[in-house]
C-alpha cells in the first residue's frame, strides 16, 4: 500500500512539475504594449499604406506578429522589466517605431522579397586589393513560409568557376527563436552533403565578403538594436574606404530600358539580354577596375543610378550582436519608407571600422520609377572588408517570383539538389 | 634521371594554354563543356630499401623458426624500392573533361566525362625499382626491377572503358530522380574511411590518397530516387541496380603503394609456381580468380530510405539502407594442401597442429562472395557541433584465419563472420573560422575467431580495429588560401599525417603543396607505408 502511495505521489509530482515548467516556458513578455496603429482591432507596426499589394501587407504583418515576443539569444523570453524591453517601448513612443521593429521589417524585405517564392541567377564578383578579379556565378531559389514554423526553404547552386561548380547548399530557417537554422552543403568532389552549423554563420559566403548570416539568416533578437538618430541618407562619404565604391551616395537604381513590362517580379528582364544593355554603373566600374571586364558580362548591365532619390530620410540604428562574432557593433541606415537597409557599417571590438555593406535597390512594376506600383528588389550588394581591402559585388542578374513552388517543395530536398551535382 | 619530355605533359600544356578563362562557350544551346587539367609531382622524403624478410618464419613456423616457403616467398616478392631521398615519386598529369547536354532542360539531360591519367615518372626517374632476390637455388643476387609503363598510365594499360569514366542520362520528375548509365553512387557520411560508401569499387593503385572523385570506379547501373510520400518531399526511397561487376583495382605487384599483404600474396604465388615447376610431379600449384560473370544473377541491389526528422532540437537527417552486393575484394580460399611439402598428395588436408610449417597450398581460389550490408547514417546539429554517424552491419563477411591453428573449419583460411563497423564524428568551428573535424572509426568482427589473421602473412588480426581522425582547416585571404591537416591514428600504433596548403592564385588556377607522412609497422593499415613519405605539388587549371 505504501509503495502505491509513493508511486502515485511521484507521478502527480512529475505531472505538476511538468505543467509548471511548461507554463513558465510559455510566458509572454508584455510586448507589444503600444502598437503604432490599430486597424479593425488588429495591431500593426508600420506604415502599411505603402504596401500596394494587400497580400504583401498581410505577409509582413504575419511575419511581424511571429516575432512579437522579445527574446534573448537562446530564444528565452525577456522579462517585462528587462531594460531592452523598456527601450523598445520608449522608442515606439518617441519615434513611432522601435529599432527592433525596423530591423524586423528590414529582414522581412530581405528574406522574402515580397514574394511567396523567388528565383535569381546571380553574379558574385570579388575584387582583391591588388585589382585582381574572381567571380562566382550561381542561382538562388527560395520558397517562403513553406510549412508551419518554417520561414524559408532555399537553395544555392554554383555553376562557375570549375572549382565550385555544382557546389550547392540547402537552407531551412524557422520562426522559433530558440531553433537554429539547418544548413547542408553539397560537395560535388565528395558527392555528399555536409551539415554545417548555423553557429558558423560568420564563415565567408563562398569566398566573398558576405557571411552566411549576411546572405540569408539572422534573427531579430540575435542582436540588440537601438535608434541612434534620424537623418537623410548621406550624399557624401568622407571616409577613405568609400572611395573604392563610386556610387556610395546612390541607393536607388533604375532600368536602362524603361519600358520593361511588369510581371511577377521584374519579369521584364527575363526577355531582355542585359549583357547587351548599356550601364553607367558598369562603365564606371570598368574605369576603376579594368579587369572586371573579364567577368561574365551580366555584371551591373542594364541598370543606371537613379540620382533623384538621394538623401532620402533614414533611421540610423545601432545593433549589438548577442553572440560571439567578428563584429562588436553594426550601424545601419534604414530607409523610412519603405523600411529596408541601405548601408551597414561594421565595427570590431576595438572600435575599428572593418566592413561596409551597401544594398542598391530597384523598383519594378508597370511603371518602374516612382511612384512605383508593385515593389522593390535588390539591384546589387557592394561590400568591402577594410582590413584586407577585398571587395564583393553581388548582382542578381534576373529575378522571378511567385512561381508556385509552394507545391514543388521537392526542389529543396537533398535528392533533388544532389542529382544536379555532376 | 632521364630528361625525356613527356608527350602527355605537352598535351596538358597545350590544352591549358588553349582553353579560355570561363567554361567553354560552345555556341550550342543547352550544351556545356568544362573540366580541368592537372599536374601533380611528388618526391620521396625517405629512402626505401625494402625489408629483408617481409614474410617472417616465426608466423609460419613458430616452433622451428624456419620455413623453406618463407625463403622462397621473400626471395620472389617484389618490394618497391627507392635508393635516395628526394627522388621523384610521381609526375602525373590528369585530363578531365565533362560534357552536359540538356535535351529537355530541367527534365532530361545527358552527361559524360572523360578522365585520363598518365604518370610519367618511369620515363624520368631511374631510382624507382623493386627489391627482388634471386630465385632459390639459382644463386642470383638482388636485382633492380623496371616497373615502367605498368602503373597509373592510361595510355599504356588502361582499357578505354575506364577512360570514358561516366556516361549517363538523367530524368527529373516531380516524384522521381532517375539516372541510368555509367555512374558513381555515393552513400555514407564519413571522411577518409569507407563503411557504407561501398556501392562502387575503388581504384586503390595509390592506396587511399586519390580524391574520391578519381578513385571511385563508376559502373553501368540504374539509380532511382523516389519521393514516395506526397506532401513529404524529404522522404525518399532510393533503388540501386548494378549489373556491371568490376572488382577493386588493386595496386600492381611491385608498385609503390602495394600493401604488404598483397606483396606476400604475390610473393607466395610466385614461389609456389616456382616450386611447381622445380618439383615436377611431386607438387603442383594452381591459382584461380573466379570473377562473377556479367549476369542478372550476379548483380548488386540496394535500397535506401532517406528522411529528415523535424524535432524541437532541430532537423535530423538520416538514412536506412540495405545493400546486397558481391564483395569487390576477393577472398583467397585454400582449396588444397600438400601435407608434406613436396612429398605427398597435393589434395590432402593440412595436418594442423603438427609440424605445420611443412604444409604448402596446392590450389588457391580467389572468390568474390555475397554480402548483406545493413546501414544507418545520421547527422544532427547540436549548438556549435555537427554530429554525424555511420553504422554498417555486414552479414557473411569472410575473415582470414590461421589454418595451422584454427582446426578443420579453418583449412581454407577463411571463416564467415558478421562484422559491425561504425564511425561517429563531429565538425565544428573554433576561434571563429578554424574548422575541426574528428572521427572515431571501429571495425568489429563479431564472434571473432581466436586465430584470426590479417591475410597470408598469418599476422594476428584484432577483433576490434580502431582509428581516430582529426582534420583541421583554415581558409583565409577570402577563401583563396587554405591550410589543412589530416591526422589519423590507429591503435596498433600507426599514424598518418597529411598537411596541405592550397592557393587559388587566379580565378581558374590553384596550386597545392602538401605532404603525406606515415608512421608505423609493416602490415598495419597505415603504418606499412612508413617508407613512402612524400611531399607533393599540384597545379590545376580548370575551364
Amino acid at each position: 500500500m505504501k509503495d502505491v502511495v509513493i508511486k502515485y505521489f511521484v507521478i502527480v509530482s512529475v505531472v505538476f512539475a511538468f505543467c509548471l515548467v511548461s507554463s513558465a516556458s510559455n510566458a509572454q513578455n508584455p510586448l507589444p504594449t503600444e502598437p503604432l496603429f490599430e486597424v479593425k482591432g488588429e495591431k500593426k507596426y508600420g506604415r502599411y499604406e505603402r504596401f500596394m499589394d494587400p497580400a504583401n501587407e498581410k505577409r509582413c504583418f504575419d511575419y511581424m506578429k511571429g516575432w512579437e515576443l522579445v527574446t534573448d539569444f537562446d530564444g528565452k523570453p525577456l522579462p517585462a522589466n528587462d531594460p531592452y524591453i523598456k527601450q523598445v517601448v520608449e522608442e515606439r513612443k518617441k519615434y513611432g517605431v522601435s529599432a527592433r521593429d525596423l530591423q524586423n521589417e528590414n529582414q522581412w524585405y530581405m528574406k522574402f522579397m515580397e514574394t511567396t517564392d523567388w528565383y535569381t541567377p546571380f553574379n558574385l564578383t570579388m575584387i582583391r586589393g591588388d585589382g585582381q578579379i574572381r567571380y562566382r556565378y550561381g542561382t538562388r531559389e527560395q520558397v517562403s513560409n513553406p510549412e508551419p514554423g518554417c520561414s524559408m526553404k532555399g537553395t544555392f547552386y554554383f555553376y562557375e568557376p570549375h572549382e565550385v561548380r555544382n557546389m550547392a547548399a540547402i537552407m531551412y530557417t524557422y520562426y522559433d527563436p530558440a531553433r537554429q537554422s539547418d544548413y547542408w552543403i553539397y560537395l560535388p568532389s565528395l558527392r555528399r552533403f555536409r551539415r554545417i552549423s548555423a553557429a558558423d554563420r560568420d564563415d565567408s559566403f563562398f569566398g566573398s565578403d558576405c557571411t552566411w548570416a549576411d546572405a540569408s539568416d539572422l534573427k531579430v533578437d540575435e542582436e540588440k538594436h537601438r535608434i541612434l538618430r534620424e537623418e537623410p541618407y548621406p550624399t557624401k562619404f568622407d571616409h577613405e574606404a568609400y572611395k573604392t565604391w563610386p556610387f556610395a551616395p546612390v541607393w536607388e537604381y533604375k532600368y536602362v530600358q524603361s519600358d520593361m513590362k511588369a510581371g511577377t517580379w521584374f519579369d521584364g528582364v527575363k526577355h531582355v539580354d542585359r549583357r547587351k544593355l548599356p550601364s553607367k554603373v558598369f562603365d564606371e566600374l570598368v574605369k576603376m577596375y579594368p579587369k572586371i571586364k573579364k567577368t561574365p558580362g551580366d555584371l551591373m548591365n542594364g541598370i543606371d543610378p537613379y540620382y533623384e532619390s538621394q538623401g532620402c530620410p533614414t533611421y540610423v540604428i545601432e545593433s549589438i550582436p548577442q553572440w560571439n562574432t567578428y563584429y562588436a557593433k553594426k550601424i545601419t541606415w534604414i530607409k523610412k519608407d519603405p523600411r529596408f537597409s541601405l548601408l551597414q557599417e561594421y565595427y570590431d571590438p576595438k572600435g575599428r571600422f572593418i566592413k561596409y555593406f551597401f544594398r542598391g535597390m530597384i523598383t519594378y512594376g508597370k511603371n518602374p520609377h516612382p511612384p512605383y506600383d508593385q515593389g522593390w528588389a535588390i539591384a546589387h550588394w557592394w561590400l568591402k572588408d577594410l582590413l584586407t581591402s577585398h571587395q564583393t559585388c553581388h548582382v542578381p542578374i534576373q529575378c522571378l517570383g511567385n512561381l508556385g513552388w509552394q507545391k514543388e517543395l521537392f526542389r529543396f530536398t537533398q535528392p533533388y539538389v544532389a542529382s544536379r551535382g555532376k | 634521371m632521364r630528361r625525356k619530355i613527356s608527350i602527355p605533359l605537352l598535351i596538358v600544356f597545350l590544352v591549358g594554354v588553349a582553353i579560355p578563362l570561363h567554361a567553354i562557350e560552345t555556341g550550342i544551346d543547352n550544351l556545356e563543356v568544362w573540366g580541368y587539367v592537372q599536374n601533380e609531382i611528388a618526391w620521396h622524403t625517405t629512402s626505401n630499401n625494402g625489408l629483408q624478410n617481409l614474410y617472417e618464419d616465426r608466423y609460419v613456423s613458430p616452433l622451428l623458426g624456419f620455413h623453406p616457403a618463407s625463403f622462397a616467398i621473400n626471395g620472389l616478392l617484389k618490394q618497391n624500392t627507392n635508393k635516395n631521398e628526394g627522388s621523384l615519386m610521381k609526375f602525373e598529369n590528369t585530363f578531365n573533361l565533362k560534357v552536359l547536354y540538356r535535351l529537355i532542360p530541367g527534365k532530361l539531360e545527358i552527361f559524360g566525362r572523360v578522365y585520363m591519367l598518365f604518370d610519367s615518372v618511369y620515363d624520368m626517374e631511374d631510382d624507382i625499382g623493386w627489391r627482388r632476390s634471386g630465385l632459390p637455388g639459382r644463386g642470383a643476387g638482388r636485382k633492380s626491377g623496371d616497373p615502367r609503363h605498368r602503373y597509373r598510365d592510361d595510355f599504356n594499360n588502361q582499357p578505354f572503358k575506364r577512360i570514358l569514366r561516366e556516361l549517363y542520362i538523367d530524368y527529373h520528375a516531380r516524384d522521381l530522380e532517375l539516372r541510368i548509365g555509367k555512374q558513381m553512387i555515393v552513400w555514407g557520411e564519413i571522411d577518409g574511411f569507407r563503411l557504407l560508401d561501398l556501392v562502387n569499387p575503388f581504384d586503390l593503385r595509390e592506396f587511399i590518397l586519390d580524391d574520391y572523385e578519381d578513385s571511385r570506379i563508376p559502373q553501368w547501373s540504374i539509380d532511382a530516387k523516389w519521393r514516395f510520400w506526397p506532401g513529404k518531399p524529404n522522404k525518399s526511397l532510393e533503388f540501386v541496380f548494378i549489373p556491371d561487376f568490376e572488382d577493386n583495382y588493386f595496386m600492381e605487384e611491385g608498385s609503390q603503394w602495394e600493401v604488404d599483404e598483397l606483396k606476400v600474396f604475390h610473393g607466395g604465388v610466385n614461389a609456389f609456381n616456382w616450386f611447381d615447376g622445380a618439383l615436377g610431379p611431386l607438387y603442383s600449384f594452381k591459382l584461380k580468380h573466379r570473377k562473377p560473370g556479367q549476369s542478372f544473377k550476379n548483380s548488386n541491389y540496394g535500397i535506401r530510405y532517406k528522411d529528415i526528422l523535424q524535432t524541437k532540437l532541430g532537423a535530423t537527417a538520416y538514412t536506412l539502407s540495405y545493400y546486397y552486393a558481391i564483395d569487390y575484394n576477393f577472398t583467397p580460399f585454400v582449396k588444397g594442401w600438400s601435407p608434406v611439402f613436396g612429398f605427398g598428395s597435393t589434395n590432402g588436408k593440412s595436418p594442423f597442429g603438427l609440424p605445420g610449417f611443412i604444409n604448402a597450398p596446392t590450389f588457391v581460389e580467389l572468390e568474390h562472395t555475397r554480402l548483406h550490408i545493413f546501414g544507418f547514417t545520421f547527422n544532427q546539429t547540436v549548438g556549435y557541433w555537427q554530429l554525424r554517424g555511420e553504422f554498417a552491419y555486414t552479414l557473411n563477411k569472410f575473415t582470414g584465419v590461421n589454418p595451422l591453428e584454427s582446426g578443420p573449419s579453418g583449412q581454407d583460411m577463411a571463416k564467415k563472420k558478421d562484422t559491425f563497423d561504425y564511425c561517429l564524428g563531429f565538425d565544428r568551428s573554433i576561434f571563429t573560422d578554424w574548422f575541426i573535424s574528428g572521427q572515431i572509426i571501429q571495425n568489429i568482427v563479431l564472434d571473432a575467431d581466436s586465430h584470426m589473421v590479417k591475410g597470408l602473412s598469418l599476422r594476428d588480426r584484432r577483433a576490434i580495429d580502431t582509428h581516430f581522425t582529426l582534420v583541421v582547416q583554415k581558409l583565409f585571404h577570402n577563401d583563396q588560401m587554405t591550410i589543412q591537416s589530416l591526422i589519423a591514428y590507429g591503435t596498433e600504433g600507426e599514424w598518418w599525417i597529411s598537411p596541405m596548403f592550397k592557393w587559388e592564385f587566379t580565378q581558374n588556377a590553384t596550386f597545392s603543396l602538401g605532404a603525406q607522412v606515415f608512421e608505423g609497422n609493416h602490415y598495419d593499415t597505415l603504418g606499412q607505408f612508413d617508407r613512402n613519405d612524400l611531399i607533393y605539388t599540384r597545379v590545376r587549371y580548370s575551364f
